[in-house]
């Protein structure tokens, strides 16, 4: 053990090990940065550079770019709306709020330091707990798939402060919307229209971006005016990193359930960083005092999407590494990089070739740390460049972006079109009074829920008892409980908010606490 | 548009929509038909809620910009033609020479107020080639080609 | 910014404009053979999958016999059907070829009103390797033969629960085919996938597994294996009978090759089978294979279309006869 380790030492804290983190995890930031692309196209953009390295190095880039990717989504979530990956849709529901309150600054140095926090907490599972908990992610079969997406669909009532009905409502369309496609049993072809490009359903990455961006560009084009296009009221605070670091500890729980959660969330296999986000976010929110400002712009909903998502990266890693089951669609593409550098997961890996891995393990906790100034240095640019333009104005270059960003990875020009359907479809819906954020998490609950549901009925026909299949788990029984807690939470606060004051949200200038 | 209006408008139309859906499932077989058809019912009879509760004058609230609706409409109007022009060039020109239209037009619209019209439109076809050349020749993905 | 600063922009974005349409209207000399400039190698499935990781393999080597860029893509979509119609529309001059998966390309144009392709559609260029398919359940499990299995399943018909990859892929025929040929009847529940289907199995939610090779070598202290779906005994499991010694008149794999679009030239064809040809019979490439639990072929272009033919009159037998079509 200790020559092993010694050895992962010295692969990890060498030059070459240390510049890839350092490079890894700036592109990764980049990358997931721009909406269009994700960790998961990062990673395989550059497995196959990985090829010719030695094994070690090459792991720690895609490591670092994982991290990096991931942490990087929060950027674009908080200027403009539009999660960079699909893992901070959540973050954009504090993280814009507080940008429009010119609290931008503020929210990346949340995102920031909640990110490193929540990664490092995942690495320590992945470090120290993996087998245990890789052998606990088996137990999770059909039934517990279903159950965990109506656990997730009940977030749904807690993103929709404003107007239940249009929330579940929403959430209702997004989940009719994922049935497009090729039906998950029996394989039949549903609502395609008749076109070849709807065969697939429709591509979430695009999807994406129609609902969260092109509908904000719209709202902002009609907003504005030549002369009042006042740029939102920038605070510069000094010393700003301190003082969310003194906020945030002041409420360690919220970090650490988040982080628990993302890395639960990233070791089943399936779920990935944009599931993490989400239940992370609606935990925070149903265990917070302040229930009614999540979505209004507090740091609390940025820092417990963060903290989760950066997790779920360990997390996803932990059934792959000693399985071979990925927990996620970027462990996925990592698995491949390591099949291709000839080194199978399982006991082999650990043993056989420990360095490496253990070199592999090491650097993500590095790259975690360097999430910490890069993310600072970053967040003063972009800060600075707020000074003197609206982000917002960059609004069509981004959208090009995506549009190349999203081709290019998959060479379909249907996505394309896609994006701008369903961004003329969000606008309208907005107009209407629905928000993105229901209907995008039933587009991705969608089909876990159908799968486990007909996989659970096929299970309970074989047996005997469909009841039984349903009922009658323990994994199962647990999210069951979880999902009616969490169903009648938000209704309780709902009332209880409508009592005393009037329930339209308020333009949420005028919550200046100090301390928040 | 009043709220009141647009509450009854998205109901129907999601109304309509799912009764769609439900009648479209209807000719798969067993367990590719099961699940579109329970949400659609379930979105149905949300549907019919909010209808309801619209009718019964406590509809939910939409926040509605303020401002000459007129003016308003227009330039989101003008945005969205670009985006469709943008999106309709594609096949027929092809994704760079599309990219440089939509790009400008959209630039037009929203920086054009920052750094005036001449300038809006150098930026926007300078970032296009840009990103073009970097994405044809460093990482080798060709855009498509349209007819022309 | 100043009115100097604009001007050089204003000037190097004519620079550029100039520079690029030069660059798309020479495009490249036609007097050298084929090929002149990169190729596109499309793969199906998303990476990380045995597609994938075969492909990466392969590019090197191909590069070196071909002297140009391989830029391998993704395109992922209906079961590979996706890339598939794209490709019977892409230019049939070589540049694109794309991974082919049989049984996929037999399958979906059978089932789908609208596959976007038909499987003649697809121009075969090389079949390079075969992961076969092998039936698996518990190390603890009361049936050790597959006899023991079938005579269980013809006495509880719908009972026993098979896991596998999808619908109208290698795994799912293979049940098919058992079914077919024992006449009994097993619930196949299908997973998004080879990875869910194997955590499936392992969490002991179904009792039957159908599984590539590799991963019945990668996870065998976790499964029995009681039939393997080649002709011989396949090497990296020794104990493990083929179906057809097991009784059972059937063979099952995931076979993967090339194709190109229909159409396209024959000296064209020709310098790409060479190529992938040479690639498969290095011995290299074939010992990685090997460790990766692959079986290796070389077959070209007129060969494989034939193979491609009976397979499809099987298969469409077997599919009429239990009523998928």
């Amino acid at each position: 053990m200790g020559p092993m380790l010694l050895e992962a030492l010295t692969g990890v804290l060498n030059p070459v090990s240390l510049l890839f983190v350092v490079v890894g995890v700036s592109a990764g930031i980049i990358v997931g940065a721009l909406p269009g692309l994700t960790a998961t196209m990062a990673i395989a953009l550059l497995v196959p550079f990985t090829f010719t390295m030695q094994p070690v190095f090459g792991l720690v880039l895609l490591g670092a770019i994982y991290s990096g990717a991931i942490y990087g989504g929060s950027f674009s979530a908080i200027l403009i709306n539009t999660p960079g990956t699909p893992s901070a849709i959540a973050t954009t529901f504090d993280g814009y709020p507080m940008a429009q309150k010119g609290e931008a600054y503020r929210a990346i140095t949340t995102a920031t330091l909640a990110s490193v926090i929540g990664g490092l907490i995942g690495v320590a599972f992945l470090i120290f707990l993996s087998p245990p908990l890789a052998r606990a992610s088996l137990k999770f079969g059909p039934p517990e798939y279903f159950w965990l997406a109506v656990f997730g669909l009940t977030i749904i009532a807690a993103v929709s402060p404003r107007s239940m009905i249009k929330g579940l409502v929403g959430g209702g369309i997004g989940l009719l919307i994922s049935t497009i496609g090729i039906a998950p049993i029996q394989g039949a072809v549903r609502f395609n229209f008749g076109t070849l490009a709807l065969q697939n359903g429709i591509s979430l990455i695009p999807a994406l971006i129609g609902f969260f961006c092109i509908p904000e560009v719209l709202r902002m084009a009609e907003s504005s005016s030549t002369s009042s296009d006042a740029v939102v009221p920038y605070k510069r605070q000094r010393k700003m990193v301190t003082r969310v670091f003194h906020a945030l500890i002041r409420k360690p729980w919220l970090l650490l359930r988040s982080a628990i959660l993302g890395t639960i969330v990233g070791i089943i296999p399936g779920a990935g960083g944009n599931i993490a986000g989400l239940v992370g976010y609606n935990e925070a929110m149903r265990a917070s005092k302040n229930k009614e400002k999540f979505g209004t712009g507090i740091m609390d909903g940025v820092a417990a999407s963060e903290s989760a998502n950066n997790a779920e990266v360990a997390g996803s890693l932990i059934p792959m590494l000693t399985l071979g089951v990925p927990g996620a669609p970027p462990a996925a593409v990592l698995f491949g990089a390591l099949l291709l550098q000839g080194m199978r997961p399982g006991a082999e890996l650990f043993t056989y070739h420990g360095a490496t891995i253990h070199a592999f393990l090491f650097s993500v906790i590095l790259a975690n740390i360097e999430i910490l100034p890069l993310g600072i240095i970053l967040g003063r640019a972009v800060a600075a460049l707020m000074q003197r333009t609206k982000v917002q104005t960059m609004a069509p270059l981004i959208i090009f972006l995506s549009m190349i960003g999203a081709y290019s990875i998959y060479n379909n020009v249907a996505d394309i079109y896609t994006m701008v359907v369903v961004g003329l479809l969000a606008h309208a819906l907005r107009k209407a009074g629905f928000f993105p954020g229901p209907i995008v998490l039933g587009l991705i609950l969608g089909p876990f829920a159908e799968q486990g549901l007909l996989q659970s009925i096929l299970m309970g026909r074989a047996g005997g008892s469909i009841f039984q299949v349903f009922f009658t788990r323990p994994i199962s029984l647990i999210l069951i409980i979880l999902t009616i807690i969490s169903v009648v939470t938000p209704i309780v606060v709902h009332y209880r908010t409508k009592r005393g004051k009037h329930s339209r949200i308020v333009d949420s200038v005028t919550r200046q606490e100090a301390s928040e | 548009m009043s709220e009141k209006a647009r509450n009854l408008l998205s109901g129907v139309a999601i109304l309509a929509v799912s009764i769609y859906w439900f009648i479209a499932a209807g000719e798969f077989k067993e367990l590719s038909r099961l699940y579109p058809q329970v949400i659609a019912v379930i979105v149905g009879l949300l549907a019919l809620v909010l209808l309801g509760v619209t009718l019964l004058g406590r509809g939910p609230k939409i926040a509605l910009a303020g401002g000459d609706a007129g003016e308003r409409h227009m330039r989101s109007g003008t945005m969205i033609g670009a985006m469709v022009l943008w999106t309709a060039l594609i096949p027929v020109a092809g994704l760079l020479i599309a990219s440089i239209v939509g790009v400008t037009a959209m630039g037009l619209i929203t920086f054009r107020a920052h750094v005036g019209t001449v300038r809006a439109i150098v930026i926007a076809v300078l970032l296009v080639f840009v990103f073009f050349l970097l994405f044809r020749f460093l990482l080798n993905v060709p855009f498509p080609t349209g007819i022309l | 910014m100043t009115t100097k600063t604009w001007r050089i922009a204003a000037a190097a974005a004519v620079l550029l404009i100039a520079a690029t349409s030069f660059v798309c209207a020479t495009g490249t000399s036609e007097d050298g053979g084929f090929p002149q400039r990169p190729i596109s190698y499309v793969i199906p499935f998303n990476p990380g999958g045995q597609s994938d990781v075969t492909a990466t393999y392969q590019k090197p080597y191909l590069e070196d016999v071909l002297g140009v860029n391989v830029t391998i893509r993704h395109q992922p979509g209906a079961g590979g059907a996706l890339a598939w119609a794209n490709l019977v529309n892409a230019d049939p001059d070589g540049y694109t070829l794309s991974g082919n998966n049989l049984p996929h390309i037999i399958i979906q144009p059978l089932v789908r009103d609208d596959a976007g392709y038909e499987t003649e559609d697809l121009k075969p260029l090389y079949l390079f390797q075969t992961t076969p398919i092998g039936i698996a359940v518990a190390p603890d499990s009361p049936f050790n033969t597959l006899q023991e299995l079938v005579d269980y399943a013809a006495d509880h018909p719908g009972e026993l629960t098979v896991t596998g990859s999808g619908t109208h892929t290698g795994h799912h025929l293979a049940i098919l085919q058992l079914q077919h040929q024992t006449g009994t009847e097993f619930t196949y529940i299908p997973a998004t996938g080879a990875a869910p289907s194997v955590a499936n199995f392992l969490g002991g939610h179904s009792q039957v597994i159908m599984a590539n090779s590799n991963d019945l070598v990668a996870h065998q202290d976790e499964m029995k294996v009681l039939a393997i779906g080649t002709t011989d005994r396949f090497p990296q499991l020794p104990e493990a009978p083929t179906f057809i010694e097991a009784g059972v008149e059937m063979t099952a794999g995931i076979d993967r090759g090339v194709c190109l679009p229909p159409d396209t030239p024959e000296d064209v064809v020709a310098v790409l089978e060479a190529a992938f040809d040479e690639v498969s019979r290095d011995p290299e490439f074939r010992a990685q294979m090997d460790e990766l639990g692959f079986v290796t072929h070389s077959i070209g272009a007129t060969e494989f279309a034939e193979y491609i033919d009976r397979r499809k009159t099987e298969i469409e037998t077997v599919l009429r006869e239990l009523g998928e079509i």
